[in-house]
């Protein structure tokens, strides 16, 4: 072996142990990642207030007229659900797809006790994923559509169990046999909650398959979510 | 090209935490291509994978699919470089 071949072999053996050890530590790195992250995110949080100064007075116009949306419609769901959200956390979504490759949601907690599996609401009553992991403040949601993730709901209106799983940025997909009672528009629920999970806007069937393709929407954007709740599991169980 | 190799750290870090996964897939890309040996694009790829990543079958129930696609791609650009300088 020459000595090119010698250092080159020792290169690629340090490289090697460097990476097996980022392997080993990678619960204790996540921490730090998360610690030094935090940070930033929290200034980020500040300034895509200010953002807006720098937009078109269209966009500004547009941006007026969504937040007065924003507001009557968080005014209408305060009133009718000023009791039910008593214990829930609120939270903000500093990162959401597609930023994220995973599709995942980082959102900040702000020093309310939340746990890896308690349920990720927007408003009350729709439920959008589970907190897989907290770190310095924030936590990182995994979101029922995520791409290949699958969850057991069922069909509000006519109790139909279904295996749903998700497609990224809202969307799901659940397969049926031929002749399910299910329509567009059936809403689909968490069976322990009742909490909306998503909203069906296509069953498809094939003549040559015994089984019907549903797809299935969350009723939210996810790709413009600002604020979350978040709560326990045991406190949405009916 | 130390201070930009430097300077480089900070900018993968704001496009990681800022912006979307194609931009700061892009970015790294880039990097790739215009430094020399950039290792730490691949430790860059493992920190978007702590931060970002849950385990789902979409991607065979990997939590580390971006740092393996800058693996390969870091080995792929390193292997033509050399071919072609």
């Amino acid at each position: 072996m020459s000595l090119h071949q010698k250092s080159k072999f020792r290169i690629v053996v340090v490289f090697g142990i460097f990476i097996g050890l980022l392997f080993l530590l990678s619960n204790m790195l996540q921490s730090v990642v998360f610690f030094v992250a935090s940070p930033a995110w929290k200034i980020g949080e500040i300034f895509s207030g200010y953002s807006v100064i720098l937009h078109s007075k269209d966009s500004l116009l547009q941006e007026n007229k969504r937040l007065k949306e924003q507001i009557t419609f968080l005014q209408a769901e305060s009133s009718i659900h000023n009791n039910a959200d008593n214990d829930s956390s609120k939270a903000s979504v500093v990162v959401r797809p597609p930023q994220s490759l995973y599709g995942t949601l980082i959102v900040r907690i702000k020093d309310i006790p939340v746990e890896k599996g308690d349920y990720v609401l927007v408003g009350s009553n729709i439920m959008i994923g589970m907190v897989d992991d907290v770190s310095f403040g924030f936590a990182k949601v995994i979101l029922f559509s995520l791409p290949g993730y699958t969850q057991n709901f069922v069909v509000q209106r006519s109790g139909i169990p279904l295996v749903v799983e998700g497609r990224g940025s809202g969307n799901m997909r659940a397969r049926l046999p031929y002749g399910a009672d299910i329509e567009v528009h059936d809403v689909v629920v968490d069976p322990l909650s009742s909490r909306i999970i998503a909203e069906v806007i296509d069953v498809s069937e094939e003549d040559t398959d015994t089984f019907m393709n549903v797809l299935l929407k969350t009723p939210v954007n996810i790709l413009e979510l600002q604020d979350v709740y978040i709560r326990a599991q045991e406190s949405l169980k009916i | 090209m130390f201070f930009l190799r430097i300077f480089s750290y900070i900018v993968l870090s704001v496009v990681i935490l800022f912006f979307p996964w194609w931009f700061a897939g892009t970015v790294l890309f880039l990097f790739f291509c215009f430094f020399k040996k950039y290792y730490e694009g691949i430790f860059f790829a493992f920190m978007y994978d702590l931060l970002f990543s849950v385990p789902v079958t979409h991607f065979w129930g990997s939590v580390h699919v971006v740092f393996f696609t800058a693996l390969i791609v870091f080995v792929f650009i390193e292997n033509v470089r050399k071919r072609l300088l």
